[in-house]
């Protein structure tokens, strides 16, 4: 069975957002969580980077340094090929999370 | 701005944590920024985000951490992994293990006992730049000490020291006796090893003191009556008491100050290992001579009589070639500077030789080669345990073959995989090595008690460096040898079969079966090799020494405070008396060299008043009572008897082959020996019998009554007492008598004489004590590797077995064809092993005695090894074989 556990969602929600927004500083991704999610969720800072670092050492992410719009210097997040791969992975893991949780909520 | 400061002074450190400090910056200024464009005001933004941010210190080391934590929780998965793979198997986990320890641990120890033989430097400053001088020959008109390639006169001493130019220092050392030095301190008297040296001894080495000082010039040039501690001696008979220092000792009845006690590793640069206790300035009194020889009338200080040891330290930037060149015509021009006119004929050629002051000094080369060949034999029993190892693991992983090729026919990369084999060898690497470390810690205390030395072999951190290094090497090739088959698995074939049958290639069996047959060639060479050594100690055991040594207690007791001939000639008369009347004692006699100590004296030959100026005849001074004592055998005339004191016509005593060699074989009673105004009679004749050592070639020799000594030297005798029982048994009531006689005396190198001729062969009997217990290691280490093959076999072969016993074949057909097997496997090992035996024994020609190199007896021993190897392997798995269930075989199938 795959990893469902939290750490996984997270990993899954910054992979998800990096796929869809391209290039993205953590400051970023926070927001767009945020705003995608229409506040439901928001992703604690103390989480977010420990695991930013752990996925660029997984070879998942890659990074580099550039500038905002208002012209701070910030570190952009992008998806590897190999990130890809995993993103697809934990998609799969994640509905087959949420098919098995449904299913346990519908038994009676 | 505090803030900011406060997140800037944490993340000072690293420049990762810097970047990580840059990122979070960004991130508080941005989401700052965005809270003051909703209208919050500064301050109150700031104090937002912080909350938000939490921890900052917690944050940051988690972040820092995450790369970390990820190596090392692999890493820890891998090692639990490894673990459990381990307990699952625990046979194989401790076969492996212990192999692996006593592969290492032999190889370990002989390394460090090479280390501390042949390779240590002196615990002194810088001792890669000191150097033993040594020469070839010796100038004629020159005496020595017998050991005449490393002593020098003081002439030779003097000179060499003024040349500043390329020696820094020109240290000179000599021992006070050729055994131990009395010394008394307070009422009790103990034999120590005292040594005498120049005045730059300590500094000159440079040698750390431990309390007080070392020697200077003054010393030496006055010859002040100080003294030296060893750390040892200070700690064994002082309790390493600074109050020692300002004390006096007696040497040899001499009064000596202490002075200083030198550093708690240094032990001297005596040969051999030898600890020397204290150390006194050069001397020039006549109780105080070197080598303890005051009675030839010569004395360091004669240039003529070569006694001084020479150690040299180069100067910073001179080499040795540069520093020969320079020194060896200095050396010459000394040499024969003092040797008279009166020598005629021609000087033989001299030359300066320097050797580097490392292991046990001038008795290195005693020790180089046996060493060496040691180093290889264990090289070769390593050599087996690994491939032993290697096989081993291969049989285990071709079971967890399908499971390396379905993982990486599912896409797991290899790297992981390999990294998992990786920690699991070196998880048994590291077990093997950290007991075969123990193993050798304990087997390097006994090799120093075995080959007698004084050193401790134990090993130090360049051992460890050589372990570590070996071991980390077998487990990179253990773990790389099974990645390379699983990776190399043919994928399709390991998922089809079953999974209690992995495949069992054609080519894994032929590796296999050359593996066993290398083993078993390597285990041929090492099983000759030891038969060759047994059979060297054999030999000198089979000596016949010409005497009954082995009912003959040796000791020496010199008196302490006796002082002129007439004195000592009165003590040693009284102690040969009263050792006689002890029960139990069949004779007493005095030697002035005792035979086995590989000491002697030897004189031109001069026989009826002609003088043979190439030829020596080897002399002993000793006690009436001298053959019949020793048990030598009297075939004409008769011994030295009590009648033959100083009054007395002068008498000798020759050996058959002096006879045979000088008189053509007729009775040399009534010949006339020596100069022929001093000549001395030939009384008798007695049955050749060894000198020096178990192996010497037969000598001309000649036995002089001490009582008749034409010089009054009042030499130190050796006592040699024969028993009607066990010698030793006899020891405590000698030292009795002793006592009663000279209190101070104490008793030197108490033995029996024929343990005293099995010193002189010590390290051969040491040689074939570890050659054979290595050659049983190898064979051992070849049995459990065939066992494991056949076994396999056997185990794979299980249906054609059931198959041929189903159709006829018998229990000892089956028995048989593993016998066969086997024995084809031996056959095979003892074609390419013999050889390699017959070549490689040419490396140990040297050490072997009364045999050829190529022994047949020894080619015999070793092949009947192998065989009887070959056949205790096969047993059980011949026996397995041969119960083979045909029913139950086939209904499996």
């Amino acid at each position: 069975m795959a990893r469902n556990d939290l750490q996984g969602s997270l990993d899954l929600l910054v992979l998800k957002t990096l796929s869809q927004r391209g290039k993205l500083h953590g400051y970023g991704i926070v927001l767009h969580i945020q705003r995608a999610s229409d506040d439901l969720l928001r992703v604690e800072e103390g989480s977010l980077y420990p695991a930013l670092h752990r996925m660029e050492n997984s070879g998942w992410i890659g990074s580099e340094w550039a500038l905002t719009e208002t012209g701070r210097r910030a570190k952009y997040y992008r998806l590897t090929a190999a990130g890809r791969r995993r993103l697809r992975q934990a998609e799969g893991d994640f509905e087959e999370l949420v098919k098995g949780v449904q299913a346990v909520m519908r038994y009676s | 701005m505090g803030m900011m400061r406060r997140l800037r002074n944490l993340f000072r450190r690293g420049r990762v944590e810097a970047e990580i400090d840059a990122e979070l910056r960004a991130h508080l200024e941005m989401a700052v920024e965005d809270a003051v464009r909703s209208g919050m005001s500064e301050e109150e933004a700031r104090r937002a985000a912080r909350v938000r941010f939490g921890n900052l210190q917690v944050m940051r080391e988690r972040t820092v951490s995450a790369d970390a934590v990820l190596w090392l929780e692999g890493l820890w998965w891998d090692m639990k992994y490894a673990l459990r793979q381990m307990k699952k198997s625990p046979g194989f986990t401790a076969t492996v293990v212990l192999t692996l320890a006593l592969g290492i641990g032999a190889t370990t120890a002989i390394f460090s006992a090479m280390n501390a033989v042949l390779l240590r430097g002196l615990p002194v400053r810088n001792p890669q730049r000191l150097f033993y001088l040594a020469h070839e020959n010796m100038p004629n008109g020159v005496g020595d000490t017998g050991d005449p390639r490393y002593t020098y006169g003081i002439n030779v001493y003097r000179r060499l020291r003024a040349n500043k130019s390329v020696f820094s220092d020109v240290i000179a050392y000599v021992p006070l006796a050729l055994g131990k030095t009395a010394v008394r301190y307070g009422n009790t008297a103990q034999a120590v090893e005292a040594v005498e040296v120049s005045g730059n001894f300590f500094s000159g080495l440079g040698v750390r003191m431990a309390a007080g000082r070392g020697f200077t010039e003054a010393d030496e040039k006055n010859h002040t009556q100080t003294a030296v501690l060893s750390y040892g001696y200070w700690t064994r008979r002082f309790n390493r008491n600074p109050d020692v220092v300002g004390k006096t000792l007696y040497v040899n009845g001499v009064a000596m100050t202490v002075i200083g006690v030198a550093g708690p590793h240094f032990y001297g640069v005596e040969s051999g290992g030898v600890k020397t206790d204290v150390w006194v300035p050069l001397q020039d009194r006549r109780t105080l001579g070197a080598w303890g020889t005051p009675a030839t009338m010569k004395t360091v200080w004669d240039p003529n009589w070569w006694t001084l040891m020479l150690m040299v330290r180069l100067r910073p930037g001179v080499t040795k070639a540069q520093a020969l060149a320079v020194m060896d015509p200095v050396f010459k021009r000394a040499a024969l500077e003092t040797v008279g006119k009166d020598v005629n004929g021609e000087q033989p050629p001299l030359k300066l030789e320097m050797i580097p002051a490392r292991g046990l000094g001038t008795a290195t080369q005693d020790y180089e080669q046996p060493l060496h060949v040691l180093m290889g034999m264990v090289a070769l029993v390593m050599l087996i345990a690994c491939v032993n190892i290697t096989m081993l693991m291969g049989a285990r992983n071709a079971s967890r073959e399908r499971e390396f090729a379905m993982r990486l026919a599912l896409g797991a990369r290899r790297w992981p995989l390999f990294r998992q084999l990786l920690t699991e060898s070196l998880l048994l690497t590291g077990a093997g090595a950290a007991l075969g470390w123990g193993f050798a810690l304990v087997a390097t205390h006994w090799l120093g008690i075995w080959a007698d030395l004084e050193v401790s072999l134990a090993p130090d951190g360049r051992v460890l460096l050589f372990t570590l290094g070996i071991s980390a090497l077998a487990a990179l090739v253990f773990g790389l040898a099974p990645l390379r088959a699983a990776v190399n698995a043919p994928v399709m074939q390991a998922m089809k079969s079953g999974a209690g049958q992995a495949t069992e290639s054609r080519s894994r069996v032929l590796t296999g079966k050359v593996l066993v047959v290398g083993q078993m060639a390597l285990c041929v060479a090492l099983l000759f090799g030891a038969g060759l050594l047994v059979r060297t100690l054999w030999n000198y055991q089979d000596v016949n020494l010409g005497m009954k040594a082995s009912r003959v207690l040796a000791f020496g007791a010199p008196p302490v405070g006796v002082t002129g001939s007439a004195a000592k000639l009165a003590y040693y008369r009284e102690l040969t008396e009263k050792l006689g009347e002890l029960p139990g004692v069949q004779g007493v006699t005095l030697a002035q060299n005792r035979p086995g100590s590989g000491w002697s004296t030897k004189e031109t030959l001069e026989l009826d008043g002609r003088v043979y100026p190439s030829e020596h005849v080897r002399t002993n001074e000793v006690a009436p009572g001298f053959f019949h004592t020793l048990g030598i055998q009297i075939l004409q005339g008769r011994g030295i008897t009590t009648a033959d004191t100083k009054g007395a016509e002068w008498v000798a005593v020759v050996n058959e082959t002096m006879a045979k060699r000088f008189l053509k074989g007729e009775s040399p009673i009534g010949h006339k020996l020596g100069y022929p105004k001093y000549a001395f009679t030939i009384v008798g004749m007695v049955h050749d019998s060894k000198y020096t050592s178990a192996n010497e070639k037969p000598v001309p020799m000649t036995w002089y009554s001490y009582l008749q000594d034409p010089s009054s030297k009042n030499i130190d005798m050796d006592v040699e007492v024969r028993t009607a029982e066990k010698p030793m048994a006899l020891l405590p009531e000698i030292r009795r008598v002793v006592r009663g006689v000279d209190p101070d005396t104490p008793l030197e190198n108490p033995m029996v004489l024929q343990a005293q001729f099995a010193k002189g062969y010590s390290i051969s009997a040491l040689m074939a004590r570890l050659a054979l217990f290595f050659g049983g290691l190898a064979a051992l280490l070849v049995a459990v590797g065939l066992y494991g093959t056949l076994a396999y076999r056997v185990n794979r072969r299980r249906a054609e077995i059931g198959v041929r016993m189903a159709l006829g074949a018998g229990r000892a057909q089956v028995l048989w064809m593993v016998l066969r097997e086997s024995l084809i496997l031996a056959a095979a090992g003892l074609a390419v092993g013999l050889p390699l035996a017959w070549f490689g024994a040419k490396l140990m020609a040297s050490m072997l005695y009364k045999l050829k190199v190529h022994d047949p007896v020894s080619f015999a021993c070793a092949a009947c090894g192998v065989v009887v190897v070959a056949v205790v392997a096969a047993w059980l798995p011949a026996r397995r074989a041969a119960g083979v269930d045909p029913m139950r075989v086939l209904r499996m199938e």
